[in-house]
């Protein structure tokens, strides 16, 4: 019986890559459906949501509100004949622009400030409204309001208050507060917004939406400025991919807190390079691919990784200033779009020098025949290495096309370093990341090429008999060959993940 | 040992809290927008003095003590049934996934005699309107604690939505027994009303009335005195009753919606749309829309009207992206101002989950704005079949007689209509008129 069964005919074996595949297929796409996806879902707050955020800072001279609504789809209806004034059946960006300022002039009048027990007026400063996909095909309406109160003197110890005055609805309600170049010394709202400035509601069972109205502060002139907060400020937010990790939000916390000393300039220029460092060993960026281009070379020289540093550092650092003047000018459009085409170039520049190097290692197995390549460690036959080309151009190449992304965190760096009037410091620590960065680079270099080195070694100990001295020959002339060609692919991934971003 | 015990002591101090305001105060379960249409009282969603402000206290602290204690079933179902409590009173539906994720984790917990989860279940179930499974959980949680006043609210709410009627007067009767309390005092007032015994209802109410000190309470009980006032024309009380709810509960949707219809019947169209513009504003249920559409139309603004009933299409669009079935009020918006197909389709799918007489008078409608009126009378008797007295059911039904040449019956349903409460409403009541006459007046 079991026999039978074994000869039976098993179409699912035979076709099991096929399910394979299609698994994969499916798994794409369901990725794909789920991205899609995100746009379509439910609102989380539900549709009939008016959610109000108000970030508050307190500045000398101002309170500045940055207040923000996100109207779920029904509101978005309830507002769509406020909006569409022409009766056109849709909303064109200067209707919009009309509606934002009307509806910010309204969110300012529901606004109750007080400095001192004495009303204040608010004042709209900047009014936008964007539609964004909602569910079933209906749009959702983002308002970004710029509120201003004007905030004459206030004392140490001056007490502020905020109230939204906004009708009841069901939605998210939002305050936070923080000082810039004022210190709160009492406040009963959070820093920071929970949902990120209503672009992410916490879905946890155990949290409840916030439904925070008023705010009061005690306030004393005095303390450090604000810095451009990460991913917060209309600007650098949207500037940069999602970058800026854990440790360089820190480290930029840290700059802004403390007066600049030598020792603290000195210590704080140490962690920049090593957060440039451990920055190159975070996954993603061009390691692998420098790591491939160092098998491909064999044994590379210590002017080559010098050079390789070198080039890596000044592209990046370039890089970042070019961004961070872009960010500093207010321009956050440019910096968005350019950030994806300066991958896709980068990944291009790398598919580039691979087929060189391709080209070069399939031409040297082609007539190289006739030479030896197993030295010991230590001699360098330069006749053999003469019809490589210039390997110094491509060496720039390599490392123009590591240095070419600016680094995200980098670019908080710098501008949180600007923010505190320090410009020149922040030069100072993107140099000193860019450095790290290449020094990382560049060890992974060198072990590479060292533990090549270190194999090579191995083989020409075992393999005194010919069938050794064989496996080293093929060794030496197929390694450079699928080196230059896996970084080709590796130039091309990086390019093609560059891409969509770029056109999209 | 000793930290559990201090556990176990706020544990159960969170739970007794929550527990006991919910249970003593739990609200109606179902969501009224067609009978407040209807012009008939409520079943409100109410709320029992649960009151705004107590509740979201109550829930921060279940949250503290489940983040310290997650394996504490209790006060898992505990804080389903706050959520559940909470998404009822804002009218904020962001509650009802997590109210049932909560409960799951509780069932998860502690899956055999966890009636407190399952009655959580029950309540949730009834809010998103699936009565089926509502009653289904309030069976079960019954079987394990057959005297939980949360279970045989959910219970009699389910009977009551699914048209058992006469099961839900022996369970409203064996509840009063064992728990009477204002949360039964107003299910046995709904019950009578439904069976046309509208005075013993109100006897009902006002002795519930009596005990009512809690503002919340007060707010509930007032607005279902003054929606049974509504019902038979009594303007004066009727407007008494909202403003004394309003009083207590300034924030009470459902006063402020009686409110507005008060001021609609005595003329005043301006400060009836004020109301109603404010009510939309908090709360854009299409059963508000529709009645603020309706008074725009009284008033001739084509402009407005159309404002209204498109956001009415926006949110049944979206329930229908939900998977949210088209319910009754999907049925008896699209047959009066919406698409006909889309009005019989919803009607039929409602038809087919439940049988209450609001359902009937539903399909009764729709199949007569189909111009199918031989099979709408047959469901405009069932819809009376009770001997509940609504006068938009009476305006239904004369209307569909007119439509078969059904003179004098016809006549009979729109007097009754009209005798019963002449302002049910401001578009329809004139209709209700001109159709009298033009068939030779009361009979």
């Amino acid at each position: 019986m079991s026999r039978r069964l074994a000869r039976q005919p098993r179409p699912w074996a035979v076709s099991r890559r096929l399910v394979r595949r299609l698994v994969l297929a499916l798994a794409l796409g369901a990725a794909f459906v789920a991205l899609a996806a995100t746009a379509a879902a439910a609102h989380p707050l539900g549709n009939f949501s008016v959610n109000r955020y108000d970030g508050l800072v307190v500045s000398p001279g101002e309170l500045r509100v940055d207040h923000v609504q996100d109207l779920a789809e029904i509101p978005t209806a309830q507002a769509k004949p406020g909006i569409d004034t022409d009766r056109d059946g849709s909303a064109s960006a200067a209707e919009l622009a009309g509606w934002a300022r009307r509806a910010c002039a309204r969110s300012a009048g529901d606004l109750a400030i007080s400095l001192d027990g004495r009303a204040v007026p608010a004042a709209v400063r900047s009014a936008t409204a964007q539609l964004h996909a909602g569910q079933a095909g209906l749009p959702t309406l983002r308002l970004e309001c710029g509120i201003v109160a004007e905030l004459p003197g206030p004392r140490a110890g001056s007490v502020i208050e905020l109230r939204d005055r906004a009708p009841v609805q069901p939605g998210w309600r939002e305050i936070t507060a923080r000082g810039d170049r004022m210190t709160l010394l009492a406040s009963d709202v959070p820093r920071a917004s929970r949902s990120d400035r209503l672009a992410s509601y916490p879905r946890d069972m155990l949290s409840t939406p916030a439904d925070q109205r008023e705010a009061a502060l005690r306030v004393r002139p005095g303390g450090p400025p604000l810095r451009a907060p990460v991913g917060r400020a209309p600007g650098v937010g949207q500037v940069l991919p999602r970058g800026a990790d854990r440790l360089t939000d820190a480290f930029t916390a840290l700059i802004a807190r403390r007066e600049l000393t030598p020792g603290f300039g000195a210590l704080a220029v140490v962690v920049a390079m090593a957060l440039g460092a451990l920055h190159a060993l975070a996954p993603g960026h061009g390691k692998t691919i420098m790591a491939a281009y160092a098998a491909s070379r064999g044994r590379r020289s210590r002017r080559e990784v010098l050079a390789l540093g070198a080039t890596v550092t000044l592209t990046h650092t370039a890089g970042v200033l070019t961004l961070g003047l872009l960010v500093a000018t207010g321009s956050t459009l440019a910096p968005a779009a350019a950030i994806p085409w300066l991958a896709v170039a980068s990944g291009t520049l790398v598919a580039v020098t691979g087929l060189t190097l391709l080209r070069r290692s399939l031409r040297r197995t082609g007539h190289a025949s006739g030479h030896d390549h197993d030295h010991g460690s230590g001699h360098d036959h330069r006749h053999s290495h003469r019809n490589e080309g210039p390997r110094r151009g491509s060496v720039v190449l390599m490392g123009f096309a590591g240095g070419l992304v600016p680094s995200p965190s980098a670019v908080v760096v710098l501008v949180g370093a600007t923010a505190l009037g320090q410009a020149w410091f922040g030069v100072a620590l993107v140099l000193a990341y860019g450095t790290g960065l290449a020094l990382t680079l560049a060890l992974v270099g060198v072990l590479l090429a060292g533990s090549g080195q270190w194999l090579a070694r191995r083989m020409l100990w075992t393999g005194s008999s010919g069938a050794g001295r064989w496996i080293r020959r093929v060794a030496t002339r197929t390694v450079p060959v699928g080196a230059a060609a896996l970084v080709v692919a590796l130039g091309l991934g990086l390019a093609l993940r560059g891409l969509p971003a770029a056109l999209g | 040992m000793r930290r559990a015990l201090t556990v176990a002591v706020t544990g159960s101090l969170a739970i007794a809290l929550v527990l006991g305001a919910a249970v003593a105060l739990g609200p109606r379960s179902s969501q009224g927008t067609s009978r407040e249409r209807a012009g008939a009282p409520v079943t409100a969603e109410a709320v029992g003095g649960l009151a705004t402000a107590t509740l979201p206290a109550a829930i921060a602290g279940l949250q503290g003590h489940l983040r310290a204690q997650p394996r504490d079933a209790a006060g898992w179902a505990t804080l389903g049934v706050a959520y559940v409590e909470q998404a009822r009173l804002s009218a904020d539906p962001t509650y009802y996934p997590k109210a049932q994720g909560v409960l799951d984790r509780s069932l998860q917990l502690a899956p055999t005699d966890n009636d407190a989860a399952l009655a959580g279940m029950g309540a949730l179930a009834a809010a998103r309107h699936d009565f089926a499974a509502a009653l289904q959980f309030a069976d079960r949680a019954l079987t394990i604690n057959p005297y939980g006043s949360r279970e045989n609210a959910v219970r009699i709410d389910a009977l009551v939505e699914l048209g058992r009627y006469s099961e839900a007067m022996a369970a409203v009767r064996r509840a009063d027994a064992a728990q009477p309390g204002i949360p039964i005092f107003t299910r046995v007032a709904y019950v009578l009303e439904l069976q046309g015994r509208t005075a013993e209802a109100e006897r009902v109410l006002e002795r519930a009335m009596e005990s009512a000190t809690d503002p919340g309470d007060v707010a509930y009980v007032a607005t279902q005195l003054g929606e049974l006032a509504w019902s038979r024309g009594d303007l004066r009380t009727a407007w008494r009753d909202y403003q004394t709810a309003l009083r207590a509960d300034p924030a009470y949707l459902l006063a402020l919606d009686g409110r507005a219809r008060v001021l609609a019947a005595r003329g005043d169209l301006a400060a009836a749309i004020r109301d109603r513009q404010s009510l939309v504003s908090r709360l854009p249920l299409p059963a508000y829309l529709t009645a603020l559409g309706e008074l725009y139309e009284a008033q001739g603004r084509k402009d407005q009207v159309r404002q209204q009933y498109d956001v009415v299409d926006t949110s049944i669009r979206i329930a229908r992206a939900n998977g949210v079935t088209t319910d009754l009020e999907t049925a008896l918006f699209a047959a009066d101002h919406g698409d006909r197909a889309t009005a019989l389709r919803a009607a039929r799918a409602e038809r087919a989950r439940r049988d209450s007489v609001q359902v009937d008078d539903a399909l009764a409608w729709a199949l007569h704005v189909n111009g199918r009126d031989r099979e709408a009378i047959a469901q405009a008797r069932q819809a009376a079949r009770t001997g509940y007295r609504n006068a938009m059911f009476l305006y239904h039904r004369g209307m569909i007689e007119r439509a078969l040449g059904l003179r004098s019956e016809a006549r009979r349903s729109l007097a009754a209509a009209l005798d019963l409460n002449p302002y049910f409403s401001p578009l329809l009541a004139p209709r209700a008129r001109a159709a009298l006459a033009d068939l030779g007046g009361r009979p």
